[in-house]
């Protein structure tokens, strides 16, 4: 089954889920997921549909891109690839939690130790106004660590490049917050 | 995916209120070890207590890392000495607590339990001679925990064991007098002895436990004193019922995640896992203390008027929410008032806010007693046997655990301050009221045990 990736950004406001999945329904696509997100009123969000055996996919895209551009959001569409990246076999999920006062680079070189590792960044969020910390950058990591690496090598190098970035982090597996938090 | 909420309090909980698992504690049977040859024995001893907690340390250090949660403290406990090793003589016992205490060295433990003895109907011959190696047994050891149960709510109170604990007590002091008695903050005396704490320095391993079994102490006063005060920001005029709430639900996630790292713990080890102690056990830390939560509720220091009324929500609020969380939970739970300790109760002693008496009535609504309480070293036994009858006697006629760990400090007077260092802290020495009770307790005996009705 054919299948596309549609990303939609544009200026938050209500109705705008409404007239994509609208659009999508008319030509007869179906949406199999969602992800969409809000950063300081910048709506962005990933649609992933299948389309029917006879549909073109040019065709539609074409239809899709000029609908959603006449309602001032910006796309990127196309045909969802074959997988070519195999997960590992068996990871553990972990979360890293990092706070300290915002920076440039911090992200950069915080995921470049993450990627050195094979660890794969399975939902990031970075927020810089939170309640709690309004004047520091909050960031949450949940990712997918390979049971086969040095975890405490990770850790420690982790944990030294925030302490030069002036942030102070955690890494912790998931499971604690399920016993925490969740019943 | 969490919420930032639930990922921030966890953050909040370990870096700034001390959230950790204060104690794992490995309880090895040790009954296949009896010999009537003390070479063999300890040989024996040997071998069976590092094959089992060999990798104690390394394998709590690794789950602790990969929860971002401290295990703070691992030990081990032993069934008791005086039953196990009931054949040998005081000198021998001596010789099996340096044995015990090289053993912990080897394994890099802090402290071993289980130099212990259950009398509270009267004593056998290895009780004898355990409880009379006792001074010497903690003072040329530094690792080695002694208990001994004198009291129980089916026995009664045995008296004459707790006279000679007095003077047994005294003696241990006198031998580690230059280190201001701290024999004497490794041994407890106790009524209604668990069989499964996970704290030193009661922790010994009961007849009825398995042949090794994990058991957890949580921590976590820290933690709770700061949910009251982030909930009083939130809700100003919060009343009591509330405030138990609020601690209840804190006290779930606590003891949540001691059982998390327990379990896994066990697993690794290859042996059972036992239960989680829901103690609110202090470090001598700011931040880290009992007493501070009884201020964070409104009194101005614990020991005041209110404070008995206080501990009793406190505690129970802990268990309630603990039971939740968990299916097995044993040990002593509750909260624990242990005057060195914790810095704040210390502080209540020496602004005269906390005496003895209020301590005792305290130790009625929750667990432990009177525990690291130093005494001005010129107590007399009697009066110190006194002290631990009417410890005991709460424990006894309200069928809870209750004990003593009460330092009489040689040469130093009420007022002054002992020095103990690390966990141990410090103390400043408490006033013990006059008038004698000698005639009381050297008529010896037994007190029988409690009717079991009639309950008012």
């Amino acid at each position: 089954m054919l299948k596309a990736v549609l990303s939609v950004l544009g200026e938050d406001r209500p109705g705008i889920v409404a007239s994509v999945s609208a659009l999508l329904a008319e030509l007869e696509c179906n949406i199999e997921d969602i992800s969409q997100t809000i950063l300081q009123g910048e709506f962005a969000a990933i649609f992933l549909f299948s389309l029917k055996a006879e549909h073109n996919f040019d065709k539609v895209a074409e239809i899709i891109s000029a609908t959603l551009k006449e309602q001032g959001l910006t796309i990127k569409l196309k045909q969802k690839a074959k997988q070519t990246f195999t997960p590992y076999v068996s990871t553990q999920p972990f979360i890293l939690t990092a706070i300290g006062k915002d920076k440039p680079g911090q992200i950069a070189k915080l995921t470049q130790i993450i990627a050195e590792f094979g660890c794969n960044i399975a939902n990031l969020r970075a927020t810089y106004q939170s309640e709690l910390y309004p004047d520091k950058v909050l960031m949450f990591y949940e990712l997918d660590i390979p049971e086969d690496i040095d975890l405490m090598n990770f850790k420690e190098k982790i944990m030294n490049a925030a302490k030069d970035m002036g942030m102070e982090v955690t890494l912790q597996h998931k499971n604690i917050f399920e016993n925490i938090h969740r019943i | 995916m969490f919420s930032e909420k639930e990922i921030l309090a966890t953050f909040e909980m370990i870096k700034n209120e001390h959230l950790d698992v204060r104690t794992i504690t490995l309880g090895i049977s040790i009954f296949d070890c009896a010999s009537t040859h003390l070479e063999e024995f300890k040989q024996k001893l040997e071998q069976k207590i590092i094959g089992y907690a060999d990798k104690l340390v390394s394998i709590c250090d690794e789950v602790g890392d990969k929860y971002g949660i401290e295990v703070v403290n691992k030990r081990i406990a032993i069934s008791p000495i005086g039953v196990v090793a009931a054949s040998y003589s005081r000198n021998q016992m001596v010789e099996i607590a340096k044995t015990l205490d090289d053993i912990a060295e080897r394994v890099g433990i802090d402290f071993i339990g289980g130099f212990s003895a259950l009398i509270e109907k009267g004593m056998t011959k290895g009780d004898r001679a355990l409880i009379e190696a006792i001074p010497e047994a903690l003072s040329s050891t530094s690792r080695v925990c002694a208990s001994v149960n004198a009291a129980s709510s089916k026995a009664g109170i045995n008296i004459n064991g707790v006279y000679k604990l007095a003077k047994i007590i005294k003696q241990a002091a006198a031998l580690s007098a230059a280190e201001d008695g701290i024999a004497c903050a490794k041994m407890c005396v106790f009524a209604n002895i668990p069989q499964d704490v996970p704290f030193m320095a009661g922790a010994y391993l009961g007849v009825g436990e398995p042949e090794a079994v994990i058991n957890v102490g949580v921590s976590g006063p820290g933690v709770v004193k700061r949910a009251i005060e982030r909930a009083l920001v939130t809700k100003p005029d919060a009343d009591l019922g509330f405030m138990a709430e609020v601690i209840k639900r804190t006290a779930f996630k606590v003891t949540r995640v001691g059982e998390l790292i327990g379990r896994e713990v066990a697993e690794r080890l290859g042996v059972k896992f036992g239960i989680v102690d829901l103690s609110l056990a202090p470090t001598p830390n700011v931040g880290d203390s009992v007493g501070e939560i009884f201020q964070a509720l409104g009194l101005e220091s614990i020991g005041v008027p209110g404070s008995t009324a206080l501990l009793a929500m406190l505690n129970d609020a802990v268990k309630k929410g603990g039971s939740f969380a968990s299916s097995y939970v044993g040990g002593l739970s509750g909260a624990f008032i242990p005057v060195s300790e914790d810095l704040n109760i210390n502080q209540a002693v020496t602004s005269r806010c906390l005496s003895l008496a209020k301590l005792e009535a305290m130790t009625s609504v929750c667990s432990v007693g009177l525990d690291m309480v130093a005494i001005p070293g010129d107590t007399s036994e009697e009066t110190l046997a006194a002290i631990i009858a009417d410890e005991l006697a709460i424990g006894v006629i309200n069928n809870k655990t209750t004990a003593t760990r009460i330092i009489p400090v040689p040469g130093k007077k009420s007022g002054e301050k002992a020095f103990f260092g690390g966990l141990l802290g410090e103390a400043t020495i408490i006033e013990v009221p006059q008038g004698s009770s000698k005639d009381f307790i050297t008529k010896g005996g037994l007190i029988p045990a409690p009717i079991h009705s009639l309950k008012n």
